[in-house]
């Protein structure tokens, strides 16, 4: 860490004079600068008030989140219809065993010490 | 619509542009008297002549009032905005005209200070007016927004659209040669450091 004294800046003076040296406006420029202001006034009120930004469509858009969330909706739902038509295999599959059950899905040994060798004798 | 003295008064300018776009008339007269002189000066220091710096802050004005009613709210402050306008106008008149003498301000009276105070203080003033004159352009207006407005280097990185690190390259740059420049000009006004 540098032990350097604080060294104040050399401008410091030269700035502190040009910083006093601010005129307020002169009457003329704030009664030209306040007829300006009433002159576009004027005119913007006597222009067709401007519709309410954006449409309806972009209203709505813009409730659910803008164009980001609007393309995130677009690819779920071109991928349900993809999935709806191509049904893949694994997804039938998978639904059937939901809906109808699967005997080999509900095999339990509880039992590891018994095997078919066991039934040998009685088939 | 309008409202009672003291609320458009205290309000705050982003609500007064508000308010003028919908008609309110006194909304204008309190930005003038609010904005007015800080355009003013800003454009006198850069420019160093009253005359143009009127004409520039009434042109800031005139686009101030323009845009009242597509102002966007939080996109930024209106004084940045003002100051980013007022220093194009200048940037562009500057390069008009680079080169024409920049000492036809009007010297203003200091009521408190004795009169060989007031006489270094004017000195003093013109000296550096003179010296920032002859910086490039975009220095210039780098050292007078921080050090002359006093703004902050990411106000003042916005009002210029570049980062705060060629703020800062800008500033130290121009009191490099602010400094240099001033040396001689000291001695030969008799300016005490």
């Amino acid at each position: 860490m540098s032990n350097a004294p604080f060294e104040p800046d050399p401008l410091m003076a030269e700035f502190a004079a040009l910083k006093q040296r601010a005129e307020p406006p002169s009457d003329a420029l704030l009664a030209r600068v306040m007829a300006d202001a009433d002159a576009v006034q004027a005119q913007q009120a006597q222009s067709p008030l401007p519709e309410a930004r954006g449409s309806a469509l972009r209203r709505m858009i813009d409730v659910i989140g803008g164009w980001p969330s609007l393309a995130g909706m677009a690819t779920a739902g071109i991928a349900g219809v993809w999935i709806g038509l191509t049904q893949p295999a694994a997804l039938v599959q998978g639904s059937q065993v939901l809906l109808y059950g699967d005997a080999n899905a509900a095999l339990v040994d509880l039992d590891p010490g018994f095997g078919f060798s066991d039934l040998d004798g009685e088939l | 619509m309008t409202m009672p003295f003291d609320d458009t008064h205290a309000a705050p300018t982003e609500a007064l542009l508000v308010l003028y776009a919908n008609g309110d008339r006194e909304a204008s007269r309190v930005l003038t008297r609010r904005l007015l002189p800080l355009v003013l000066s800003h454009a006198e220091r850069l420019l160093g002549n009253r005359a143009e710096a009127e004409e520039i802050a009434q042109e800031a004005m005139l686009r101030l009032w323009k845009i009242a009613p597509d102002w966007r709210h939080g996109e930024a402050k209106v004084t940045t905005w003002l100051y980013r306008v007022a220093g194009n106008l200048c940037t562009d008149l500057l390069r008009r005209r680079r080169g024409v003498g920049l000492d036809e301000v009007p010297e203003p009276v200091s009521e408190q200070a004795s009169p060989a105070d007031r006489m270094q203080e004017v000195a003093r003033a013109s000296a550096l007016q003179s010296a920032l004159a002859r910086l490039p352009e975009r220095q210039a207006q780098a050292v007078i927004l921080r050090h002359i407005e006093e703004l902050s280097n990411p106000e003042i990185a916005e009002i210029m659209d570049i980062s705060v690190e060629a703020v800062e390259s800008l500033i130290a740059r121009g009191k490099r040669a602010l400094s240099a420049d001033l040396t001689g000009q000291r001695e030969e006004l008799g300016i005490s450091e």
